[in-house]
């Protein structure tokens, strides 16, 4: 079974107050391969680096730095905010990694059911 | 990441920094990249979009976070700077860590709780977790490791031990018995003396500084070839300074370590004839209750009830009782008990302790509180309120007070520190001030240690838990 990847109460609750799981599910099916794409690369160089499967929060962080160039996120997230809200970095910090964590329970758990296979080499 | 660093199993050959560095830079370029490839499929699927005002990177964020999470798990050497060997910003990060890793995890959540991160998981995660949100911001780690350290350095808290006598200091006479030991110094022990250096009256009482002097002293062989011996001899000098007050009974240190505030008391107690009590009074068992729980107990409990339950002070978090056992202690020396394992001391740390069931339980089975740590709210003068740490314990022969600064002003919390030693004094002496009060209180207890669970909330001693 696949870890759980969201551990904390701020990140479950920013999951659930930003209806962060409906985004996922909502986002086609190509750029949900592309981030798929991103971790097996991620995965494959924490392997190598780490010599065993990296841990959950190593693919989150490195998830991270893709999705702060996600105009549609931005979008999904401004509709649900005020100004104050946006203005302040750490929301920002908070919503991306609940996404990434997202992101990475389903990658990993489509891994498992062998839904998908990893293909990328360091 | 349940242990913090590599073990010699993991990783038998070691990367360079330059090597993670150089991987670490290659993944994150190309997850930027995927990241604009999905925005671009999201432009051509006709998505909703928008950029974000004022956004900071988080690429420098995220790349320091993979390093040390890898770190943890994979021995990196790194080479040395040019000055300080150590990579600066690496070394402040460390000795943050270092810093906030003094605070007992209960501590260390309710630092993370109060900076916005999540309080969750052990305490590498949250030593984590702290860091990277203060980066090497060490004014704001230092303000963390004052609200929430139980044992402050003695530079950040006011401290006063009181030594009790046998009778109350009388109105007239001991300043000129004690002026005549100014500038001059007596032997209180083997190789230990005290010092006066300054007597003074003042509006507050007599003031005594002086200093204690002793000595470590060992044999050991001397350095040249001929087998003869020599003493070595380590003079240490330990600062103290006490307060003698008239009609108290009670001699105030207020400055210097147990050693040499118990030195000062002896040589207060030679120079100006106060006989000193060897134990600490902690007033009369109560005529109205048949409890028997001890005495230092009742005076603590009403000390929470009372002192610290007005219009000026409030407890705002109780975050460590300390109990000294009282079944079985005579019998230490007992020959026949000498392998029996026994329990001398006990201490619970985390929030609102004294309204945990184990702790009522020690109480109602007539185990000596004696120690207590407490974050208190003070609003002198009925103005602004101040977040202060506290703590008051009942030693054999002393009580202390510790007031820590907080983050305010030395004379907001020498203010509360006042207040709070003089009601100690006075219930030492005189025992609770409101048993009414005192028996409602007790009753709670007992109720709270009968519980099969604990209570979902803190109700006893938790005077303004929420914003604390």
């Amino acid at each position: 079974m696949a870890p759980r990847v969201i551990k904390d109460p701020d990140l479950r609750a920013a999951r659930d107050g930003f209806k962060i799981s409906s985004f996922y599910a909502k986002t086609g099916q190509e750029r949900k391969n592309v981030w798929f794409k991103a971790l097996d690369l991620a995965w494959a160089k924490q392997r190598l680096l780490l010599g065993e499967d990296p841990p959950p929060d190593v693919l989150v962080e490195s998830l991270i730095t893709a999705l702060e160039q996600d105009e549609a996120f931005a979008a999904w997230i401004n509709k649900r905010t005020n100004l104050e809200w946006r203005t302040k970095k750490e929301n920002w910090s908070l919503v991306e990694r609940a996404l990434a964590s997202v992101i990475v329970q389903a990658y990993l758990g489509a891994c498992e059911d062998g839904s998908w296979t990893r293909t990328a080499q360091p | 990441m349940d242990t913090y660093g590599p073990t010699m199993t993991d990783q038998p050959n070691p990367i360079t920094r330059e090597q993670l560095d150089e991987e670490l830079n290659g993944l994150l370029d190309a997850m930027q990249e995927a990241g604009r490839e999905a925005n671009r499929l999201a432009k051509k699927e006709g998505i909703d979009r928008a950029t974000i005002p004022s956004r900071i990177p988080a690429r420098d964020e995220s790349f320091r976070a993979l390093r040390e999470l890898i770190e943890d798990h994979v021995l990196v050497t790194s080479p040395v700077t040019d000055e300080n060997e150590i990579d600066p910003w690496e070394e402040h990060r460390e000795i943050a860590k270092r810093a906030l890793a003094n605070l007992k995890l209960p501590q260390l959540r309710a630092s993370a709780e109060s900076i916005g991160v999540p309080k969750s998981g052990n305490r590498d995660a949250l030593l984590e977790r702290i860091v990277r949100r203060l980066q090497t911001n060490e004014a704001e780690i230092a303000r963390l490791v004052v609200m929430y350290e139980e044992d402050l350095p003695t530079e950040l808290r006011h401290t006063t031990r009181l030594y009790p006598l046998q009778s109350p200091i009388p109105a007239a006479g001991v300043v000129e018995r004690l002026t005549g030991y100014a500038r001059r110094y007596i032997r209180v022990g083997i190789a230990q003396w005290f010092i006066f250096r300054r007597i003074e009256e003042t509006n507050r009482g007599i003031e005594v500084d002086g200093v204690y002097r002793s000595y470590r002293v060992g044999a050991a062989e001397t350095d040249d070839d001929e087998q003869t011996y020599e003493l070595k001899a380590d003079r240490r000098d330990l600062v103290a300074s006490a307060l003698i007050r008239p009609g108290s009974s009670f001699v105030e240190m207020r400055a210097g370590g147990a050693t040499e505030s118990r030195a000062l008391a002896r040589a207060v107690e030679l120079a100006a004839g106060l006989p000193r009590n060897e134990t600490l009074p902690s007033g009369s068992s109560p005529e109205w209750d048949d409890r028997q729980w001890d005495a230092g107990t009742l005076v603590l409990l009403d000390l929470l009830n009372t002192s610290l339950r007005s219009d000026a002070i409030q407890i705002a978090n109780l975050t460590m009782a300390g109990f000294e056992m009282s079944r079985g202690a005579s019998s230490a020396s007992d020959e026949s008990t000498v392998d029996k394992p026994q329990v001398r001391s006990v201490r619970f740390h985390g929030q609102h302790i004294l309204d945990s069931r184990p702790a009522c339980e020690m109480i109602v089975e007539h185990e000596r509180l004696a120690h207590i740590a407490l974050l208190v709210w003070f609003r002198p003068n009925g103005g602004d309120r101040f977040l202060l740490p506290v703590r008051v314990d009942l030693e054999s022969d002393h009580a202390t007070v510790i007031t820590g600064f907080g983050m305010e002003a030395r004379e907001v919390s020498a203010q509360l520190h006042r207040l709070l030693i003089r009601d100690v004094e006075k219930k030492l002496i005189k025992g609770p001030s409101d048993p009414e009060g005192l028996r409602k209180l007790m009753g709670q207890i007992e109720e709270r240690a009968r519980q099969a669970e604990e209570p979902e909330r803190a109700t006893m001693f938790a005077g303004d838990a929420e914003e604390a």
